[in-house]
């Protein structure tokens, strides 16, 4: 019974560990956001941060850090997510954030866009010139 | 090659398999349905409201959306969609008789006349011979009567016949596919707290009136005040300022809108009269919606709305006006041409709602109450409207989820004198619905539904006073299942 509950405490450990960060474009005014403002952000509800403009870029839900950053800021699950902008999409609410395949395209785009923002595994902080912003 | 290069080299890479991932400035989605639906009426009194057939098979709807963002501040999105809607058409000058049935066959009013003449006739003749009078006697006496009995009956008769008639007008029913634009809108986005929309827009109202798309709506069938009956404008032409800001962790959502007026039922492309006729400013409509997001269990939204419109209808009566010397002089004629109010209203409408998320149960409720004026003549009406839906959320599987559910509706409407859109002119004081049904959503964007309604029609009562409807004759079942496809 102990290595069952040892096991599925690592399963859930692994799958949200909070492996994920997030960087934005050096253009951005800012050195943080918060969790509800992250949320609006990848929700569409919000597009500005400070009185900049930002673009957000997701990772495809099937990337760990992204199923870690989705359950623990926006309290969804990948297929919730993926749901949720074909039915905004349907009301005419706006289109889903552009989703990179890995983090390091979603680097290179956040370094040369202006008002980048993305979620990106933690692992590749140190590439490309970004920077990274507190999640408070 | 330098590390800049390299990724600037990386970024263009990534820059075009963005562009195919679909993010690209131009977008066309859409979504698709199929509705099936068997009818289960006593009495062919209910099919005028609900539908001609026992059974229905339709692609009802197939929508495309054309979505256009040239830059981070404007936004065009154009729905186009192919729709299929019966159409009832009335014949109230008699020309398409309703049906006069005697003894399981429908007759003439010269075949009910002949009928009635020949029991008269009959009844007469047997006051006046005994029993066993040869039948030869008999025809040859009412051979002699016939003709004034035929004058006394038709006198007395035709004139109820013709009254009844215009008092129950056939109806047609005719399937009609057409194309519509659902909304045309183009957004000027400023900032978060302020942007623009200008074109036609769906109506901000509610719950179910913005949300009218099957994939996202839960149920097969919306509540009928947001479709059948729209209590609030499905959709409207003009101006509207929207936005949001936070307070606190709470989001406030706003609009307000200039408008043209009411447009309902996905006007089609060619219709000349999309939209209320004008005059001056004092025509123009106007409202909007305020909704909270507030942080509370898994989603908590509160909502209201308002909506201030005229209802005008126009049409051009043409009069030639002809002097009989000038026309033998083979002169020019006088042609005057005056556009005439058909319809001259006002209305405003008001509403609550409220959509509440716990776990995997979800609330929501609406109330809407519309007072429509008549301006030209007297008349006034009040409906109000109001539902409850409670679903739950089950996920089967991680592409799999099945969501019960169950709802009530309920609408009244008081009408005095004449007024659009009157329930009492379509024979009804209101009616409520109840629903149960399931549905089960696979890989996001599929789903499958299967319903149960019932509706309970009122009556009313001015309006069928000499005509004998019974409770059955006001309940339908509704059996339905429902294929829609987001794309």
């Amino acid at each position: 019974m102990k290595k069952l509950i040892l096991s599925i405490t690592f399963l859930t450990a692994a799958t949200f560990a909070g492996d994920w960060a997030l960087v934005a474009n050096p253009a951005v005014g800012t050195g943080s956001v918060s969790k509800s403002d992250l949320k609006r952000i990848y929700t569409g509800k919000k597009s500005q941060l400070g009185s900049g403009k930002v673009v957000p870029i997701m990772l495809s839900e099937s990337n760990p850090a992204a199923a870690a950053f989705l359950h623990e800021v926006l309290g969804m699950s990948g297929a919730e997510y993926k749901k949720f902008w074909v039915d905004a999409q349907i009301k005419g609410e706006g289109t889903a954030p552009m989703t990179q395949k890995n983090s390091a395209a979603a680097v290179a785009i956040v370094s040369e866009l202006p008002g980048g923002i993305a979620v990106v595994e933690k692992s590749a902080t140190g590439s490309g010139s970004v920077k990274v912003l507190e999640v408070k | 090659m330098s590390k800049r290069s390299v990724v600037a080299f990386a970024a263009a890479v990534a820059a075009g398999a963005f562009a195919q991932d679909g993010a690209s400035v131009f977008k066309v989605y859409g979504f698709a349905d199929v509705n099936f639906s068997a009818y289960q009426m006593d009495n062919s009194f209910a099919k005028q409201f609900v539908g001609a057939d026992t059974l229905s098979l339709a692609l009802s709807h197939t929508n495309l959306y054309f979505d256009f963002k040239p830059n981070d501040h404007i936004k065009g999105l154009v729905e186009v969609g192919l729709f299929s809607r019966p159409t009832y058409t009335k014949s109230m000058d008699g020309s398409t008789p309703a049906v006069i049935s005697y003894q399981g066959q429908s007759l003439s009013d010269a075949q009910i006349k002949s009928l009635v003449t020949e029991q008269q006739l009959s009844a007469k003749i047997a006051t006046l011979v005994p029993a066993g009078t040869p039948q030869a006697t008999i025809d040859a006496l009412k051979s002699t009567y016939r003709a004034a009995a035929a004058a006394t009956v038709d006198s007395l008769l035709q004139p109820k016949l013709t009254a009844l008639r215009q008092a129950n007008p056939s109806t047609a029913l005719e399937d009609k596919h057409t194309i519509s634009i659902d909304r045309a809108q183009f957004d000027l986005m400023l900032n978060d707290q302020i942007n623009l929309r200008i074109g036609k827009f769906i109506t901000p109202a509610g719950v179910w009136n913005v949300d009218h798309a099957s994939p996202v709506i839960l149920t097969v069938r919306q509540p009928l005040q947001t479709t059948s009956t729209p209590l609030f404008p499905e959709s409207q032409m003009g101006l509207m300022g929207f936005g949001s800001t936070v307070i606190g962790d709470n989001d406030l959502v706003y609009n307000g809108y200039i408008t043209g007026g009411r447009i309902d039922g996905s006007s089609t492309l060619l219709d000349a009269n999309d939209g209320a006729a004008l005059n001056n400013l004092g025509d123009l409509a106007y409202g909007g919606h305020l909704g909270l997001k507030l942080d509370l269990l898994k989603s908590v939204q509160l909502g209201a709305s308002y909506f201030n419109g005229a209802v005008n209808k126009k049409h051009n009566s043409t009069e030639l006006q002809i002097d009989l010397p000038d026309l033998l002089e083979g002169k020019a004629t006088t042609q005057t041409v005056t556009s005439v109010y058909t319809t001259k209203e006002r209305e405003w409408a008001v509403g609550g709602d409220a959509k509440i998320e716990v776990s995997n149960l979800l609330l929501q409720g609406e109330v809407n109450y519309r007072h429509r004026e008549n301006e030209i003549a007297s008349g006034s009406s009040d409906a109000t409207g109001w539902y409850v839906l409670a679903a739950w959320s089950q996920p089967v599987t991680a592409s799999v989820n099945v969501t019960p559910y169950a709802m009530y509706e309920r609408v009244a409407s008081d009408e005095t004198g004449s007024v659009s859109g009157s329930f009492n002119d379509a024979g009804l004081a209101g009616f409520h619905t109840i629903s149960f049904g399931i549905n089960t959503s696979f890989y996001t964007n599929y789903h499958l539904k299967f319903e149960y309604m019932n509706l309970q029609l009122e009556k009313d009562a001015k309006t069928w006073a000499l005509t004998k409807i019974s409770a059955k004759d006001l309940n339908v079942g509704i059996w339905s299942s429902q294929i829609a496809v987001a794309f």
